[in-house]
């Protein structure tokens, strides 16, 4: 997450809503995720949920809940990747043909994500531009996260 | 209508045997997007093209991702336009704001979310071919991916013309 998201966040956290009372199970979306032949309708459904049981200012909480879950899946999945396609790398760069690694992934990733929402977020004014954002990011960084398991997927 | 890509298979590369007519059939692509497809029409003319080739080999699953990923490139320019004129209107339309710094220009906006798009792409699509690398089929993965991620852009970019 960026410094600007993770403030905002932070910012959504001090709302009437707590963290220790948001109705958010990642457990669902892993359910979800393993019994679903379309993975990107288990996007955004949690947090959908979890705004509908936690009422009015869990916006940004719930969104911001799930965005997490998606982050921590993908540190965990570049982490893999990193282990699994390192020794690949390595001879790739000695034969001359480097290809890109794990972290310039990541970096065009959040590079990508960053101005992607800046631009989602152009439209919007005031209050709704936290939201937005965090949706934005959730979506986005869901998407990843489904790439990369796929590229893991044997 | 079967679109010949006989340039495009020459400007890439492709195996003189495959140059003479590479038989995507863009009406699929077509049809499926008027079927309210989206994504799931990416890549739909693949398998059919190599079929029109004789069978699945490295070298036909290349070519015909190539002349896929052409026809989703195409759609990718059209609706970059599309939105770019969209973004254009909406800063005239709000000017003022943008010249006193309250509000950013979608123009720019949209312009550096499309360099750092190019990026990504090529990050993970390099990232993707390294999964084969020294097997037959990276070119032919690397080619999968460009085309998906051109195709996903593509339909992204006529959603943000869309809604503004």
């Amino acid at each position: 997450m960026s410094i600007r998201g993770a403030l905002l966040l932070i910012a959504l956290l001090a709302g009437p809503v707590q963290a220790q009372d948001v109705p958010f199970d990642p457990a669902r979306i892993e359910a979800c995720l393993a019994n679903s032949d379309v993975a990107a309708l288990c996007v955004g459904a949690e947090a959908a949920a979890c705004m509908q049981k936690a009422g009015a200012g869990s916006t940004g909480l719930c969104l911001g809940t799930e965005n997490a879950f998606w982050l921590a899946r993908i540190d965990a999945l570049a982490a893999r990747l990193g282990a699994e396609s390192g020794l690949r790398a390595e001879r790739a760069a000695r034969r001359g043909t480097p290809s890109p690694t794990v972290a310039q992934l990541a970096e065009a990733f959040a590079a990508y994500r960053q101005v992607a929402c800046d631009l989602r977020v152009a439209a919007w004014e005031g209050m709704m531009t936290g939201p937005e954002e965090i949706d934005c990011e959730l979506r986005i960084n869901a998407a990843h996260a489904l790439y990369l398991t796929a590229l893991l997927a044997p | 209508m079967k679109a010949l890509w006989l340039s495009a298979a020459l400007s890439l590369g492709i195996a003189p045997a495959l140059a003479q007519e590479v038989p995507l059939d863009e009406t699929l692509i077509r049809q499926c997007l008027r079927g309210g497809g989206d994504a799931q029409c990416i890549g739909v003319a693949v398998e059919p093209c190599i079929a029109g080739l004789g069978g699945y080999s490295t070298v036909a699953h290349q070519a015909c991702a190539r002349a896929e990923l052409a026809w989703w490139d195409g759609l990718l320019n059209e609706a970059y336009g599309t939105a770019m004129a969209r973004a254009r209107d909406s800063d005239a339309a709000n000017a003022t704001e943008i010249r006193a710094s309250v509000r950013p220009s979608d123009a720019d906006a949209l312009r550096r979310m499309q360099r750092a798009w190019i990026g990504f792409r090529d990050a993970a699509c390099g990232y993707e071919a390294l999964q084969w690398w020294g097997g037959t089929g990276a070119s032919g993965a690397e080619a999968e991916c460009l085309m998906r991620m051109t195709g996903e852009q593509a339909l992204a970019l006529q959603g943000f013309a869309r809604e503004r």
